[in-house]
């Protein structure tokens, strides 16, 4: 059965997932090796999952987290100071 | 011998330590805005520090943060709707009537099996982000930067699992179109 470009592209996620049939997957398979532009458009489709995967949480921007780490200690002295206080 | 309740013990501190960033940078990206990732950020981190004795780990911590962090990325874009508007390029416009690709497909200097990224690169990334659609960038961070499955995003965002698979899709060619003219090989 053929298919063709598009169509493999609108399958890719089941393709990489392994959610397709096993004749599906096979057609798929065929249609990738004989066929650069989407043997390359997998590569690819691969290397931004990937990228973007490898995007680091940076550390918080120095001014912000001098004043979250105020908002914070405020809030530890305030709830520290309720929990102290006597009853009454 | 270690006690395993200790190891596990989430303080504030800790919160602070190992998960604001993560808080920030996904409300960051969510919102496309530094100010209103730091309101966010502030707020979630209140939030769950309050809340800190009652958490009993029915779920995991970062399970839970998550929820946190995107119930408020969610509200705060409510409060400001009609910030953003995104125009951009079907993927699947590429294709001629045959079902062939209109243009021709290049390879990337970017390999799947070897990404470390340099400081650009990370840009280039931030920027494509940036563009995507706000449906379809939410199930992107979710599953492509915070590496969640499919049916806790789902759960997350309040749509079934085949929307989630669909959007995904429809975010992973869109960056990779987003990214292509920045990785393409070029042979001059």
């Amino acid at each position: 059965m053929r298919i063709s470009c598009r169509e493999i592209t609108e399958l890719l996620i089941d393709y990489v997932e392994g959610d397709l049939p096993e004749t599906r997957m096979i057609t798929m398979q065929q249609h990738i090796c004989g066929c650069v532009p989407c043997a390359y458009y997998l590569e690819t489709y691969h290397a931004t999952i990937e990228a973007t995967h490898a995007l680091p949480d940076e550390p918080l921007p120095p001014e912000f987290e001098a004043r979250l780490r105020q908002v914070l200690e405020s809030w530890q002295a305030e709830s520290s100071g309720v929990a102290s206080s006597p009853r009454g | 011998m270690a006690d395993p309740a200790a190891e596990t013990l989430m303080t504030p501190e800790r919160v602070f330590r190992e998960f604001a960033p993560r808080v920030y940078h996904l409300a960051r990206r969510m919102l496309n805005n530094d100010a209103d990732a730091e309101d966010v950020t502030q707020d979630v981190l209140l939030q769950v520090v309050r809340k800190l004795d009652t958490f009993r780990g029915e779920s995991s911590f970062p399970t839970w943060l998550h929820r946190v962090t995107v119930n408020a990325a969610l509200a705060y874009r409510r409060k400001r709707a009609g910030r953003e508007a995104h125009e951009i390029h079907d993927p699947l416009d590429n294709f001629d009537e045959s079902g062939h690709h209109a243009g021709p497909v290049k390879r990337w200097t970017l390999k799947p099996e070897q990404i470390v990224l340099a400081k650009e690169q990370k840009q280039v990334i931030e920027n494509a982000i940036a563009q995507l659609p706000e449906m379809y960038r939410d199930v992107y961070l979710l599953a492509e930067t915070q590496q969640l499955p499919n049916a806790d995003i789902a759960e997350l965002l309040d749509i079934n699992l085949p929307a989630v698979k669909s959007r995904l899709h429809r975010a992973r060619l869109m960056m990779r179109d987003l990214l292509a003219p920045h990785f393409e090989e070029n042979y001059a």
